[in-house]
C-alpha cells in the first residue's frame, strides 16, 4: 500500500516514542536548554531523546524545537520532561508577562546611559 | 499366498511340465523311429557277415550230401574224389561263415540258436568218419546233414526284421522255399545212395524219404503262395520245370519199389538242385533290391521324425521363453511406472501444486506408455492413468479452492488494512493537534488498539499468501523497524529495545520485517509474566544483523521447543483449524520468504529468547544509508 504522493507515516507510533506517558505542563514559550550534562549509562536514552538534546543545544522556545524535531509537541514534552528528569535539559521561565511599558522603560534606560 | 513369488517365476513353473513332456515325448519317439531304423542296419550287417556266407556254407553242405549219399550207395572212387572236392569246398566256406559271423548281430532272443549253429558247423568230422568208414545209415545220416540247414533256417527268420510285414512274409516265404530245397537235397541223397547200392529202400528209410517228400511239397507250395508274383516266377519255373516233373515221378517211383535209373535221378537231382539254386539267388536278390528303400525309407522317416519333432521342441521352447520374457518384462514396467507414479511424480505435482505454481496436468501426468500388447496389461495401464489423472486434477482443484479463498481472505483483509491506515492517518494528526494531555492520552490509546488491529489485517493477508505491502520510500533504521514491531504488541510498555548499532533495511521490507517481530515479541510477552520485562537487544554479526527478543517467562520443554522451530523453519500450510500460536505461523511464513533465519532457544534466565538473523543481503549497504528515514 504505497501512498507516495501524501506524507510519509512515521515508522515508530508516537505512543510508543513515549511508552504511553503524557505528563508534562511545559508551557510552549519556555526556554529549554541542554545543561551540557552527560548521561549516566544507566539511562536508557531513545533516538528522540538524542535528537532533541541536539536541536537544545541552544536554548529556545519548546515551540521552536517541536516543530524542527517533527514531532507533535505532546511527545516532544513527554521526552524532554524525561530530559529534565535527568538533568540533561533545563527550563527556563518564558518572557510571559513582559508588558511594552516595561519594554518602554527599559529602552528609555538604555538610552540615557 | 504363503510367500511372494515373481511372476516370471510362476509362469517359469506353469511352463516347466509342458516342455518337460513335450522334450520327453520328443526323445521317446525318436528313440522308437532310430531304432527301427538301427534294426535295418543290424539285418543288413547280419546279411553281409553271416547270413550270405552261412546261406553258401549250407548250400555247399547240402551238396556234400547229395555227393556224400552218391558215394556211400557206389563205394566209387570217382565219387569219392567229387565228394572230397566238394569237402574241401564245404571247409573254405565253412571258415569264411565262421570268421565273418557276428554274434553282436544276432537279436538278444537267437543268440542260443547261433550259438547252436557254430556248434553244430565246427562239429562236421564224425559225420564225415562215418560216410568214409561206410557205417553211416541213411536216414542218420541226412538227419546229421539236415540239421545244421535247419537251424540256419530258424536263426534267419528269427533275424528278419519285423518292420514291414510283407516284407517279413517275403522273407519268410524264402526261408520255407530253402527248408524245401533242404528237404529235396536230402531226398537226392538218399535216393542216389539207395540207386547206388541197387538195394530198395528199408521200411525205415522209406519212411524217412516219404515224409521228407511231403515236407517239400508242403513247403513249395506254403512259400510260393506267399511269395511277391515278381519274385515268384523264377523260382515256380524251376520247379514246375520238366527236371522237377521227372524228379517227382522218379520220387514216387523209388517209393513204390520201382526200378528207377540210376544215372537218371543223379542227372536230374543234380541239375534241379542247381537250377533251384541259381532261381533262389536271383529271386534273394531281387527281394534284397525291393527291402532297400524300406531300409532307406526307414532312415528317412527317422531322420525326419527326429528333426521336426527337435524342431518343434526348439520352436516351442522358444516361443515359450519368448512369451513369458514378454510377459514378465511388460508386468515389470508397469510396476515400475506405477511405483514412479506413486512415489515421484504425484508427490511431485503436489507438492508444486501447495507451492503454488502453474501445473500443466498434461505434462505433468502424461499417461502410462504399457511396454507390450497384452490387453490386461494396457486395461491395468489405462485404470492407472485415469488414477493419475483424477489424483492430479483433485490436487489442481485444491489448490485452486485454497487460492481463490486465499484471494477472498487476502482481499477483505487488504480493505481493512486500507480502513485501518486511513485511520491511523487521522489519528496523526489529531495527536498533532491537540495540546491537551488527556485527550492525547486518549488518543495514544485508540492509536495503540489501531496500530493492533492493522497487525491483525496484516497477518490474515500473509496467512492468506499476500505481504504486508505498506512500502516506505526510505530504508528504516533497524531500531526503528524494532521499536515498531513492539508499538504492535499489547503490553508494548514491558518491552524495552536496547539501542544498536545503525543498521537499515530497505523500505520494502519494512512491513514485513516489523510483522515478523511483532510476532516474536508479542510471543515473548504472551508467555511471560505480567511484571517481567521482554528484552530486544541487536547488533551487526558477520553474516548480517542478529537480534535477540528475550523474556523471563517460565520458558517451554525442549520438545515444544523443537517442534515450534520446526514450525518456523517449515512453516506449514495454513490450516484453519491449528490456531495454535498462529503468529508464530505468520512469522515463519514471513522469515521464509526473506530468508531470515528464527530460532528459540531456552535463555538464560529460564525463560525463552528468539534469534533472528537477517541475512547481509537483506541490510542496506553502507554508502546508501545516508538518507534514513528518521
Amino acid at each position: 500500500m504505497t501512498e507516495d504522493e501524501e506524507d510519509e507515516e512515521p515508522v515508530v507510533r508516537s505512543y510508543a516514542l513515549t511508552r504511553g506517558r503524557v505528563a508534562g505542563e511545559i508551557d510552549l514559550t519556555a526556554i529549554v536548554a541542554a545543561t551540557g550534562i552527560e548521561p549516566s549509562h544507566r539511562v536508557n536514552l531513545s533516538l528522540e531523546h538524542r535528537r532533541l538534546l541536539a536541536l537544545a543545544g541552544v536554548a529556545r522556545p519548546l515551540a521552536d524545537v517541536a516543530s524542527d524535531s517533527n514531532l507533535p509537541i505532546g511527545v516532544v514534552r513527554v521526552l524532554i520532561s524525561d530530559l529534565v528528569e535527568h538533568q540533561m535539559i533545563e527550563i527556563r521561565p518564558s518572557m510571559r508577562g513582559v508588558t511594552e511599558g516595561l519594554l518602554r522603560e527599559v529602552i528609555n534606560g538604555l538610552r540615557a546611559l | 499366498m504363503a510367500a511372494s513369488r515373481t511372476i516370471r517365476f510362476k509362469v517359469a513353473i506353469l511352463l516347466v511340465l509342458p516342455i518337460v513332456s513335450l522334450v520327453g515325448l520328443w526323445v521317446f519317439l525318436t528313440a522308437v523311429t532310430v531304432g527301427d531304423a538301427l534294426k535295418w542296419v543290424t539285418a543288413d550287417a547280419f546279411t553281409k557277415h553271416t547270413g550270405t556266407p552261412g546261406n553258401d556254407y549250407v548250400v555247399a553242405l547240402q551238396r556234400e550230401n547229395m555227393l556224400s549219399g552218391q558215394y556211400l550207395g557206389s563205394r566209387d572212387s570217382g565219387d569219392l574224389s567229387a565228394l572230397l572236392e566238394q569237402r574241401t569246398v564245404v571247409d573254405d566256406k565253412r571258415d569264411t561263415f565262421l570268421k565273418g559271423a557276428t554274434r553282436d548281430d544276432v537279436p538278444e532272443a537267437m543268440r542260443p540258436v547261433y550259438d547252436e549253429v557254430i556248434s553244430v558247423a565246427n562239429n562236421l568230422r564224425s559225420i564225415r568218419e562215418r560216410v568214409d568208414a561206410g557205417q553211416a545209415d541213411l536216414v542218420r545220416l541226412s538227419d546229421d546233414f539236415g540239421r545244421l540247414p535247419d537251424l540256419f533256417c530258424q536263426l534267419a527268420d528269427g533275424v528278419t526284421v519285423t518292420l514291414d510285414s510283407s516284407l517279413y512274409q517275403q522273407a519268410h516265404a524264402f526261408i520255407l522255399v530253402g527248408q524245401a530245397r533242404d528237404a529235396f537235397t536230402r531226398e537226392a541223397s538218399m535216393g542216389a545212395a539207395a540207386l547206388a547200392a541197387h538195394r530198395p529202400f528199408t521200411p525205415l528209410e522209406r519212411r524217412a524219404f516219404t515224409r521228407l517228400a511231403d515236407t517239400r511239397i508242403f513247403l513249395i507250395d506254403q512259400g510260393l503262395a506267399q511269395m511277391a508274383p515278381n519274385l515268384r516266377a523264377p523260382l515256380f519255373a524251376v520247379l514246375h520245370s520238366p527236371d522237377a516233373i521227372r524228379f517227382q515221378q522218379m520220387e514216387e517211383q523209388l517209393v513204390a519199389q520201382q526200378n528207377v535209373s540210376q544215372d537218371s535221378w543223379r542227372a536230374v537231382s543234380d541239375r534241379l538242385q542247381s537250377a533251384w539254386h541259381v532261381a533262389e539267388d536271383g529271386s534273394t536278390a531281387a527281394l534284397n533290391r525291393e527291402s532297400a528303400p524300406t531300409a532307406i525309407n526307414a532312415f528317412l522317416r527317422a531322420g525326419a521324425a527326429g528333426l521336426i519333432g527337435l524342431l518343434a521342441v526348439i520352436g516351442s521352447v522358444l516361443l515359450t521363453v519368448r512369451l513369458a520374457r514378454g510377459l514378465s518384462r511388460e508386468l515389470g514396467a508397469l510396476r515400475d511406472a506405477a511405483q514412479d507414479l506413486a512415489t515421484v511424480r504425484l508427490p511431485r505435482v503436489v507438492a508444486r501444486l501447495k507451492q503454488g505454481d502453474q501445473v500443466d496436468v498434461a505434462a505433468e501426468a502424461p499417461p502410462i506408455e504399457p511396454a507390450g500388447s497384452t490387453e490386461e496389461v494396457r486395461d491395468v495401464a489405462a485404470a492407472f492413468d485415469s488414477v493419475q489423472r483424477t489424483a492430479v486434477e483433485a490436487a489442481v482443484e485444491q489448490a485452486v479452492l485454497r487460492e481463490s479463498v486465499g484471494g477472498a481472505l487476502r482481499n477483505l483483509a487488504r480493505r481493512s488494512q486500507s480502513l485501518v491506515q486511513r485511520q491511523l492517518r487521522m489519528l496523526d494528526e489529531m495527536q498533532r493537534d491537540t495540546d491537551d494531555p488527556i485527550r492525547l492520552d486518549e488518543l495514544f490509546r485508540l492509536d495503540h488498539l489501531t496500530t493492533r488491529m492493522r497487525r491483525h489485517a496484516e497477518g490474515l493477508i500473509v496467512l492468506s499468501g499476500g505481504s504486508a505491502g505498506r512500502v516506505y520510500r526510505q530504508p528504516v533504521h533497524l531500531e526503528d523497524v524494532l521499536r515498531a514491531a513492539v508499538a504492535e504488541v499489547e503490553a508494548y510498555t514491558r518491552v524495552t529495545v536496547y539501542p544498536m548499532s545503525d543498521s537499515a533495511v530497505p523500505g520494502t521490507v519494512v512491513a514485513d520485517l516489523i510483522h515478523l517481530f511483532a510476532e516474536l515479541v508479542e510471543n515473548a510477552a504472551v508467555y511471560s509474566p505480567p511484571h517481567t520485562e521482554v528484552t530486544v537487544r541487536g547488533d551487526l554479526v558477520a553474516r548480517g544483523f542478529a537480534v535477540e527478543v528475550e523474556d523471563r517467562g517460565l520458558g517451554l520443554k525442549p520438545d515444544e521447543l523443537e517442534r515450534i522451530n520446526r514450525r518456523l523453519a517449515e512453516p506449514p500450510e495454513f490450516n484453519p483449524a491449528d490456531t495454535d500460536r498462529l503468529g508464530l505461523v505468520v512469522a515463519g511464513r514471513l522469515a521464509a520468504r526473506h530468508h531470515v533465519q528464527v530460532e528459540l532457544r531456552r535463555s538464560p534466565f529460564g525463560g525463552v529468547s528468539a534469534i533472528v538473523l537477517l541475512p547481509a543481503a537483506l541490510l542496506v549497504k553502507e554508502e546508501a544509508r545516508l538518507e534514513v528515514t528518521r
